[in-house]
């Protein structure tokens, strides 16, 4: 599922997006939103994963079907798994922030300031 | 483990720096531990409240995102940089800046390359482990955008700060929708900048009303404040000024559990 965010980078770049924006997960289905969030606000969910078992001790009352849902966010790109079974981790996987490739206006008033100070300088 | 407070606004000019940096300020001097991330990477300003210029910012967020130093060694310890006298209401308090670089190349350079946004969130996790914080405040840019977004998402706490102005309203609205779509655990507006004349109890049944969410409280438009022209923490030079009484309020309901 594409959000604002793919579309506009996938345009501008012709390639495919790989990860998931902030905005992208207020548009998930509520299960998979559960998994996300859970993973975001995690400091381990964000840097070294989370244990399979993690997962279900915290999302299993509330969702069924969680190994077909993690699967699946894993081959969106949107989950991280490291590791093979039984011992596989998750973690959340963010889109990088996608730079202007210097068109902006801050580089050419960098690259302004800089030849400036060059010939202040002679 | 530390509580996420982020401090955001959908435009620009309402106060946010400014109240970020004195909320921080009030954690700071009731003895909690809290860090201020100015995420706002396109337009900085907090650390200006703290009396940091350019020339002490030899490192910021920026050379973190690139790989270039570890989140905890942009950190600056504020206590350690309060050296004139008049900034003696911030010694001895465990309260730490994390700015963003205020250098033009540095600027661009983020813009023109982009970053990567995991680092960015296991850099507030970082942040509240290593430094052991119970708060870290995340100065946010104005409008949406991905940092913001993710700010949004990963806190306990979103303090939203409008002006009583349509343009604020319509915009506030968008924020809160987002807020509520990311689950985020608690939301609290706080009006900024209003006018004397207004109703304040009036205004804020009305604006909580209008977003069927809490007000946290109203802040008037101070002469006093704009004066201090963000050259000082407003509420710790003076904490018995009204608009100070009515923030340390505000900082109560932020942090209430």
């Amino acid at each position: 599922m594409a959000g604002l965010f793919d579309n506009l980078s996938a345009k501008l770049s012709n390639d495919e997006p790989a990860g998931i924006t902030a905005l992208d997960i207020t548009d998930l289905p509520p299960d998979q939103k559960q998994i996300m969030l859970l993973l975001l606000r995690d400091s381990s969910g964000t840097r070294v994963g989370v244990t399979r078992e993690w997962l279900h001790n915290r999302l299993q009352d509330r969702l069924n079907a969680l190994d077909e849902l993690t699967a699946d966010l894993v081959s969106r790109g949107w989950i991280i798994e490291m590791g093979e079974a039984p011992n596989q981790r998750y973690r959340i996987n963010l889109r990088a922030k996608r730079g202007s490739g210097g068109l902006g206006l801050w580089s050419i008033i960098a690259e302004r300031l800089a030849q400036d100070t060059s010939g202040s300088g002679q | 483990m530390g509580e996420i407070i982020s401090i955001h606004s959908f435009r620009g000019g309402t106060g946010k720096s400014n109240l970020a940096a004195n909320i921080g300020t009030i954690l700071a001097r009731r003895g909690k531990r809290v860090g201020i991330v100015d995420t706002d990477i396109q337009s900085p300003g907090v650390h200006v409240l703290f009396g940091f210029d350019e020339t002490q910012l030899d490192k910021a967020l920026n050379d973190y995102l690139w790989g270039r130093a570890p989140i905890e060694a942009v950190a600056y310890r504020v206590s350690d940089f309060a050296t004139d006298p008049e900034r003696a209401y911030l010694r001895d308090l465990n309260l730490w800046l994390i700015p963003s670089s205020i250098r033009t190349n540095e600027i661009a350079r983020v813009l023109r390359e982009g970053y990567d946004v995991n680092l960015l969130n296991q850099g507030f996790n970082t942040l509240i482990r290593k430094l052991e914080l119970d708060y870290l405040l995340i100065d946010t840019h104005p409008g949406l955008n991905e940092e913001t977004l993710l700010s949004i998402a990963v806190s306990n706490v979103l303090c939203i700060i409008l002006r009583p102005d349509e343009q604020d309203f319509q915009g506030t609205a968008v924020t809160v929708d987002i807020a509520r779509k990311l689950e985020v655990p608690k939301t609290r507006l706080v009006v900024n900048k209003a006018l004397t004349r207004f109703d304040f109890e009036r205004l804020k049944a009305d604006v909580a009303k209008t977003y069927d969410a809490e007000v946290s409280g109203v802040l008037p438009l101070s002469e006093d404040v704009a004066f201090n022209a963000s050259g000082h923490v407003f509420s710790a030079l003076y904490p018995q000024h009204p608009w100070s009484v009515t923030l340390e309020a505000i900082t109560d309901d932020l942090v209430k559990k």
